[in-house]
């Protein structure tokens, strides 16, 4: 933060900003010519108190200090009293009785601790929201206000079907994630042995946060969350079984959210030629791992689509070509450095030092044992937290070293498409906007659905307006706008699409 | 022969009050020349800091009665600055924050409908005889608008010049918080300084001509 100017202004990502910088700048000039105008006014005024200033402030200090009216004060203090009692007593009257709620076929061993039985319990609250708990499920309700509660399902698994009420606020925490409720119907599930939530959508929405998701994420109807937190482990899916039709065993490829060749100009890097692969006979997956199983299947359809970048577990050398300025579709190349067996790690626990806010201990504790041996050594959810230590310090080399070697040694894990999600934004944020494209491109191609495809699609709809135009742009305005009508890009795809 | 007169070394006083150090510690030691001194060498500053935060056509009695004020609250509170070199910004410090206080004080007599002396005051002196000085004053009236304490940092800044730390430490905020405030007080003045036809006019040629008036 510089003072040479009068005052500064925050600084943040151009794409977004352009328009109040713009607009800062301008206030910041009008606000300078009227302070200087001020100044010079004040100056040419005649200057310095007088000689009798200096004999006046002596004899005030000796003088008691002036009070104010004791009445004035007295009569605003009882005004203000009677006016908070006033308000007190108004509330107390309008707000409406916090929610009750029965128990049906469970036990209640301790207040707001439900027990369901071998053939489950039901509780119903006295605003119509019904929870089904399956059997021997525990449920635990806490701070029950008028217009919802928050709910800890502290083992198996419940439905939900919460009511749509104005200013209805739910909260149903699964371990260590929290889904958040205004009026829908969704499963839940929690094993503390397994360290696994689910989270499955029947109708309506819901915002769920936790370990493994930067921000809130919002699952609609049909959707699947499955999160394993200790094993660094995440997925969302729409929850469908898709069969292909000539074997039903096997699901069908994927939609490719192929790059647009259109709205860059560039052309699509050549594949490599397609492998058979032995997923193609495996007994499909459950439906929680159904998406990547159908993106490494689309390889081996034949006349399916034909350059299509591998996206499996291990890419090879070429599914990243150089950084080149035509491949501008493709990701940025990976650190392919040989991977000799590595010694065994023994777990540091940053995830955990991250969470208490020693970010710069992780940093630390690392450079100690060695930053090559963490890079090639760190299990999964060290490297992670160790790259989010390096991010939020500044250190941007450091970061993008444990994101490359997570990219690396944790390849078509959901931390390594987080990974390449977040070099892009690294690269977005410090101006290197080609990088930045092909890095979100990459991670849309890896994780069409995942947690941050809508902030990687609008940040990508960003880079190639500024790169490319508005025409080039406005084929990915369309599919944001299509796959995320709320999202927070809204206004920036409305606008292309209706300037075009 | 006359006899020798013994002579004798007195131990001095310091009388050296132009240093910072040995000004504070004159005053730390209520030394009233010390006082004095501050009061020679600063009050001129002062006078001027109470000008720009106040703006134009303020009473002189009543900015004295403020400088009176400063002085003596500064007089109670140099035995805890820490830096005699920082004796300056100190200073600003707590005109600044005198200021802050009138200017809250005004807004609520002005909501009971009260005058400072109780008495209906008299009407204002005849306008500005230059442009500038009108627009100055419109200007001011402008910042009315802005919370006491929004438009005390607003001016501290834009007006006195104090970098956006020394504005965040007078005010007791984090840096980050005075400049979001500083920030939106801004957005505010410049809306409402652009609403003002004469205000604005003023404003863009000032702005383009690279200087004030």
């Amino acid at each position: 933060m510089s003072d040479d100017r009068p005052f500064d202004l925050p600084g943040g990502p151009e794409s977004r900003a352009e328009r109040s910088v713009r607009d800062g700048q301008a206030d910041e000039a009008l606000v300078n010519a009227l302070g200087q105008a001020a100044r010079a006014v004040a100056a040419s005024e005649p200057a310095g108190p007088t000689p009798a200033a200096w004999h006046r402030l002596n004899r005030a200090r000796v003088q008691p200090p002036h009070r104010a009216r004791p009445l004035i004060w007295a009569a605003l203090g009882a005004t203000a009293c009677a006016s908070l009692v006033a308000t007190i007593a108004v509330v107390r009257h309008l707000r409406p009785p916090a929610l009750t709620y029965d128990v049906s076929g469970g036990a209640v061993p301790s207040s707001g601790q439900v027990e369901a039985g071998p053939l489950g319990s039901a509780v119903r609250f006295s605003d119509g929201t019904e929870i089904s708990l399956a059997a021997n499920a525990r449920l635990a309700v806490g701070a029950a206000g008028p217009h919802g509660a928050r709910l800890r399902l502290q083992a198996g698994a419940a439905h939900f079907r919460v009511m749509h009420l104005p200013r209805a606020a739910w909260a149903v925490e699964a371990g260590p994630y929290v889904v958040e409720v205004t009026g829908t119907e969704f499963d839940v599930r929690w094993s503390e042995r397994e360290q696994t939530v689910e989270v499955k959508m029947v109708s309506g929405s819901v915002r769920v946060s936790g370990p493994l998701l930067t921000e809130r994420v919002a699952l609609g109807k049909g959707q699947h969350l499955l999160a394993r937190p200790g094993m660094g482990d995440l997925r969302i899916d729409d929850g469908r079984p898709v069969r292909s039709p000539g074997n039903p065993s096997v699901p069908t490829p994927a939609p490719a959210l192929a790059p647009t060749p259109a709205a860059t100009g560039a052309s699509t890097p050549p594949a490599p030629p397609p492998a058979a692969s032995p997923a193609a006979s495996e007994t499909p997956r459950p439906a929680a791992v159904r998406p990547r199983l159908r993106r490494r299947l689309a390889l081996v359809t034949p006349g399916g689509p034909g350059p299509e970048p591998r996206l499996d577990a291990t890419p090879s050398a070429t599914d990243v070509p150089a950084p080149d300025a035509a491949s501008a579709l493709s990701p940025p190349p990976l650190a392919r450095a040989s991977s000799p067996a590595a010694p065994k790690w023994r777990a540091r626990n940053w995830p955990a030092r991250m969470a208490a806010g020693e970010g710069s201990a992780v940093i630390a504790d690392a450079e100690w044992v060695g930053v090559d041996a963490t890079m090639h050594q760190a299990d999964a959810g060290d490297l992670s937290a160790l790259a989010d230590a390096a991010r939020y310090a500044g250190r941007s080399d450091l970061a993008e070293r444990a994101f490359m070697a997570t990219r690396h040694r944790f390849a078509g894990s959901s931390r390594a498409h987080a990974a390449a999600f977040l070099l892009g934004r690294m690269a977005d944020d410090r101006g290197d906007a080609a990088a930045g494209l092909r890095w979100y491109r990459a991670y849309l191609a890896e994780a069409p659905t995942g947690p941050y495809a809508a902030e990687a699609l609008g940040r990508q709809m960003l880079i190639v307006k500024r790169s490319l135009g508005r025409e080039a742009a406005l084929p990915i305005a369309q599919e944001y706008l299509g796959r995320f009508p709320n999202g927070t890009y809204l206004l920036e795809a409305r606008a292309l699409i209706d300037n075009r | 022969m006359m006899a020798a007169i013994p002579l004798r070394v007195l131990r001095g006083e310091v009388t050296d009050f132009d240093t910072d150090e040995g000004l504070v510690a004159g005053l730390r030691r209520g030394d009233s020349r010390a006082e004095l001194a501050a009061w020679n060498r600063f009050s001129g500053r002062v006078d001027g800091t109470l000008r720009r935060l106040l703006g134009p056509g303020q009473d002189p009695q009543a900015r004295e009665d403020l400088l009176q004020e400063v002085f003596i609250r500064f007089f109670a509170r140099v035995g805890t600055l820490r830096v005699p070199a920082a004796v300056g910004g100190f200073l600003t410090g707590i005109t600044v924050h005198v200021v802050h206080g009138e200017l809250a004080r005004r807004r609520r007599r002005s909501w009971l409908r009260l005058t400072p002396t109780g008495i209906t005051p008299d009407v204002a002196g005849p306008p500005p005889c230059t442009e500038a000085r009108e627009a100055v004053q419109r200007y001011y009236q402008k910042l009315e608008a802005l919370s006491p304490k929004d438009r005390s940092i607003f001016v501290a800044r834009t007006i006195e010049g104090l970098t956006l730390a020394e504005v965040a430490s007078v005010h007791g905020l984090s840096v980050s918080t005075a400049q979001r405030r500083l920030l939106r007080a801004t957005k505010k003045v410049s809306l409402l300084v652009r609403r003002d036809p004469v205000l604005a006019g003023f404003a863009d040629k000032a702005a383009a001509a690279g200087r004030g008036p």
